[in-house]
């Protein structure tokens, strides 16, 4: 019996990469050395393994995010250079900070008065692409894809303060966190904090789960922290509704809600102190 | 911009985007729509990690968008945006290796795991187990092997198609696919027997990427 044959030739040769000779002298090889014809099904076997996961689907807040991605740049299309002209200075830059806008940022400016999330405002003002226009141009021209609008903080706090939350102390545990968070430090001037307070935008992940609830609650959360719930690994999403403006209405979800399940451990809503 | 002629055959996806260089504000995002579940797939299998997939195909996508004209319709439409997007993951993965490697977050494979969730094999061992193997096993590739497996054996496309994507020649698809699976068989041997074997050569995976 001859040498065996090295797997990556084993590959080359399922591959018909081989020359006619040495692929004749491996398929001889192969049919009657045991421990080589394993290895040359292992090797169908990888592909077997790698072609038998189905592909997954873009998450909705990635999807969500890359569409408001494209529509702002249509409007700048539209709004700025002719299309022959798109690569001088006057086409709208493509900024790497405020490209990652998962949200919609569309109806939130609107919605700010109604649920006093003035965050939203901020936030919308650095999410427009162009510096040249007035930053209410966006919300009127993207109002008009309604699917995507949730009025609220854009981008809500993400906090990872680590609470162990436990039923009897969520009120207090959920005052504390957004007293501690930027919304409720009480200085929402945009004019004043526009640069420094601009938020970074949520792990598309962390978006997705976001998204998910908030599309069941109507609006955005202020607050989203992780930590703890019953010894479980948790995130904690604090939603303050016009509606129901003396509490909080708050979520916990655990760590299948970023993967499309809604994971809800509990909801609630908790008192808000004055 | 102009409105749809109503009531007639869906557009294709050369006329969507002559639509788009033509002004029409609507069109891109039409041409996203449909394909944008495969880009998905592309950019998180090859980059492993759902952040940076998602930036790899809106920088790709914005990309596309903006030299849209520059499109001579050489290759299809789909092949295009998935070299955009091919492009792109490989850019940051080179990038990343060039900085000191960052842990991923435990988060890392949540996509996989939904897609799979609930489909426990006779074996007991589920989906969403083999699909974070899969995932550390790719890891163990050069980013050329990885990007031509995630095409041809995972996403199943034809050689000639992802040779139109990777823009190398067919024998070099086939080359990196060959050494990748070599490299993959202690990574992977622990699932094997896992449903159906297939021949090896990688000639059948004739899927269109359209």
């Amino acid at each position: 019996m001859t040498e065996h044959i090295d797997i990556e030739v084993l590959a080359d040769h399922s591959e018909g990469l081989l020359s006619t000779e040495e692929s004749a002298r491996v398929a001889a090889h192969l049919a009657e050395c045991e421990r080589c014809a394993e290895e040359y099904a292992a090797l169908g076997d990888v592909s077997a393994v790698l072609s038998a996961l189905p592909p997954p689907a873009m998450p909705s807040g990635v999807a969500t995010r890359i569409e408001a991605a494209i529509t702002a740049e249509a409007e700048a299309r539209q709004q700025g250079a002719p299309a022959g002209d798109r690569n001088d200075a006057t086409v709208v830059p493509f900024r790497p900070r405020t490209r990652r806008w998962i949200a919609p940022l569309t109806a939130a400016a609107a919605a700010v008065v109604v649920v006093g999330g003035g965050f939203a405002v901020i936030r919308q003002a650095g999410s427009s692409g162009d510096a040249n226009a007035p930053s209410g141009a966006r919300s009127t021209a993207s109002a008009t894809n309604p699917s995507v609008a949730l009025p609220g903080a854009a981008i809500p706090d993400l906090m990872r303060s680590g609470t162990d939350y436990a039923p009897t102390t969520l009120g207090g545990q959920v005052n504390a966190l957004v007293k501690r968070s930027k919304s409720g430090s009480g200085e929402l001037s945009p004019k004043s904090s526009k640069e420094t307070r601009r938020p970074s935008p949520l792990p598309s992940d962390i978006e997705g789960c976001v998204g998910r609830i908030s599309g069941k609650v109507g609006v955005r959360p202020i607050v989203v922290d992780h930590g703890t719930y019953e010894g479980k690994d948790v995130k904690v999403l604090v939603f303050s509704k016009a509606a129901t403006p003396a509490s909080y209405d708050v979520w916990i979800v655990d760590s299948h809600c970023s993967s499309g399940a809604d994971g809800i451990v509990t909801h609630t809503t908790v008192p808000r102190h004055r | 911009m102009s409105p749809r002629p109503p009531d007639t055959a869906p557009l294709s996806d050369a006329q969507l985007l002559d639509r788009h260089t033509n002004g029409d504000p609507q069109a891109f995002n039409e041409l996203v729509r449909r394909h944008r579940d495969r880009l998905w797939a592309v950019a998180l299998r090859t980059l492993g990690d759902p952040e940076e997939a998602a930036d790899a195909v809106q920088d790709a996508l914005i990309s596309a968008f903006r030299k849209a004209g520059s499109y001579r319709g050489d290759a299809a439409v789909t092949t295009w945006l998935h070299r955009i997007v091919v492009n792109a993951c490989l850019d940051r993965t080179r990038r990343r290796a060039a900085r000191p490697s960052v842990a991923m977050g435990d988060d890392v494979n949540l996509d996989a795991v939904a897609q799979s969730r609930g489909s426990i094999g006779a074996d007991g061992i589920s989906a969403a187990d083999t699909a974070m193997d899969v995932k550390s096993a790719l890891t163990h590739l050069p980013e050329e092997q990885r990007a031509a497996l995630v095409l041809v054996d995972m996403m199943g496309y034809g050689v000639e198609d992802a040779a139109r994507i990777l823009e190398v020649a067919s024998g070099t698809v086939k080359s990196r696919c060959a050494r990748g699976r070599a490299r993959l068989v202690p990574h992977l041997s622990h699932l094997r027997n896992r449903g159906p074997s297939r021949r090896v050569t990688s000639e059948e995976g004739g899927g269109e990427p359209s």
